[in-house]
């Protein structure tokens, strides 16, 4: 098998990839979604490799552009392993190129599962945590803060995706599925996350009630009882009644103008 | 005003450009747009104390593939421009900034949508092999949403201040309570539109023990974070131990059955 790419330029392409990979959502619509991003980084490679051979180019970055929404994280390592399918398609005659697109749609998945659970449920409110207590004084380090430890987690995975992918090629992630190992993270990643939105729902919803009613000449609030009986019974309600909507397909935008509406009446009773 | 005006268009395109051309590093989240409009609008630390109140309602929302549940850098870059400006408390930024995000949101939509317009462009420009064309074009998706929010953010704040002014004199009592109240019931749909992405009702139990851990326990974010990793970890590892065994076994049974046959 002969080498398209240079040991020299798998370091170029993979800095080339990362900067490209900050445009991600540039061109991002609704029909194609990062398509055309992923395509404006594949593009480097795809001319290395089709050297010379414009027609089998274009075709490379015609299957390049195809639909795509993936963390943004994954983008280079997603790039990394198609770029390295590309290799293999022009050593090879025989090789399927509707596989390489195939393989980009099997990571899509997964990948967005690890990396909702990692990036936004996990490292983001970890740093936006520590950003707020300190913001909340009015101390300017907060935001300063939350920005470079949110990055630290989020720029430095990015930037060693596109070699790390195009080293472990396409066989890594087809042995990763077989072996079950792709399915084992994103479970560890999913009750990771499901443990940290649990944990925020009790410090970030934090509406209560003053009613209070008498019996027999003795006050009873109603909050205190509530909290007798669990605590942050109505956070914990209120969220979980608008995961219900969502799963009953309401739409996000209609629970919000809903959330609204209903605040005025229950302001007035003395939620507050 | 004309300087405040330029301001809050400038950050907004910022805002933008930093998803778009720089990789999203969190730069449009409330809790650092707060501080960016306070320095350039001369009151610094209400800019950090309320881009902080912000954060804290929209902390559970994030992007969903492209499109936003609302737009929280919106909301808060008008927020805290329009308390600082007409000399507003924390609160009233906060009350202005939920209506403002989610009226902005059909401004991303329709931004969006405008972008799906030029879909066939790009599609067309790589028939053609003109890459170059492909790749300018795609930069100047990103110039022109940074210049559609620029101009939003101009004609917002030239606009909308006197009568932003004008609408909290008049606003009776019960509707700012309950603006207010619903400040504090929204971060629950943030946090319902994350449960649901993150979704998966075997280990929906997660989120209990998360509960628990911060309303009985009052442990901070970082040691529920940590106690999480323990038990996921501990989990993965147990399950490939489990499906490593599970492969020994089958391969014994299938070897055995060769033995079998023949």
């Amino acid at each position: 098998m002969t080498e398209k790419i240079s040991k020299d330029s798998i370091k170029k392409l993979n800095r080339k990839n990362f900067w490209r990979s900050l445009t991600l959502s540039g061109s991002w619509n609704y029909l194609n979604a990062q398509g055309n991003a992923i395509g404006y980084m594949m593009l480097p490679g795809l001319k290395q490799i089709y050297k010379g051979d414009r027609k089998k180019l274009n075709q490379a970055m015609k299957r390049s552009i195809a639909y795509c929404n993936i963390n943004s994280v994954f983008s280079p390592l997603l790039t990394g392993i198609a770029t390295s399918m590309e290799e293999e398609n022009a050593n090879d005659p025989n090789f399927d190129e509707n596989s390489i697109n195939a393989v980009k749609a099997s990571l899509m998945g997964p990948l967005a599962g690890i990396g909702d659970s990692l990036w936004w449920g996990t490292f983001r409110i970890i740093t936006a945590g520590i950003g707020i207590s300190l913001a909340e004084k009015g101390n300017v380090l907060g935001p300063i803060l939350f920005l470079i430890l949110f990055n630290l987690t989020y720029m430095v995975p990015r930037y060693f995706g596109f070699s790390f992918g195009y080293k472990a090629g396409a066989q890594f992630i087809q042995k990763a599925y077989k072996n079950g190992l792709i399915n084992i993270i994103t479970k560890a990643a999913t009750i990771l996350g499901l443990t940290m939105v649990g944990g925020m729902i009790y410090t970030t919803v934090t509406f209560s009630t003053k009613i209070s009613f008498t019996v027999s000449h003795k006050s009873y609030a109603i909050q205190t009882i509530l909290d007798q009986i669990f605590k942050g019974i109505l956070p914990l309600m209120a969220t979980l009644l608008c995961l219900f909507l969502i799963r009953k397909k309401v739409s996000a935008n209609k629970i919000i103008i809903g959330i609204i509406i209903l605040a005025i009446p229950l302001a007035a009773l003395g939620f507050a | 005003m004309l300087y405040q005006a330029l301001v809050v268009g400038l950050v907004m395109a910022l805002g933008v450009y930093s998803d778009k051309g720089l990789g999203d590093p969190m730069l449009r989240r409330p809790l650092v747009m707060g501080p960016i409009v306070g320095l350039l609008l001369g009151n610094l630390e209400k800019g950090v104390i309320v881009g902080a109140a912000i954060e804290v309602v929209f902390l559970g929302t994030t992007q969903i593939g492209g499109a936003l549940p609302s737009d929280s850098m919106t909301g808060s870059i008008f927020g805290t421009a329009f308390a600082i400006i007409t000399n507003q408390s924390t609160q009233i930024a906060l009350t202005l900034a939920i209506p403002i995000s989610i009226l902005a949101v059909f401004l991303n939509q329709l931004t969006l949508f405008a972008v799906g317009l030029l879909e066939e462009k790009f599609k067309q420009l790589i028939n053609k092999e003109n890459y170059h064309a492909f790749v300018l074009l795609h930069y100047s998706m990103i110039a022109f949403q940074c210049i559609v929010y620029f101009l939003v953010g101009m004609v917002g704040i030239l606009a909308g201040t006197h009568a932003i002014q004008h609408i909290l004199n008049i606003i009776p009592a019960v509707l700012m309570n309950g603006l207010n109240l619903a400040g504090k019931l929204l971060p629950a749909l943030g946090i319902a539109l994350l449960l649901n992405m993150l979704w998966d009702s075997k280990l929906s139990v997660f989120v209990l023990f998360g509960f628990v851990l911060s309303a009985y326990l009052k442990l901070p974010l970082i040691a529920i974070a940590c106690l999480g990793l323990v038990i996921s970890v501990t989990i993965a590892l147990q399950e490939n131990k489990f499906s490593t065994e599970i492969k020994k076994v089958g391969n014994n049974t299938s070897n055995n059955g060769d033995d079998f046959f023949d």
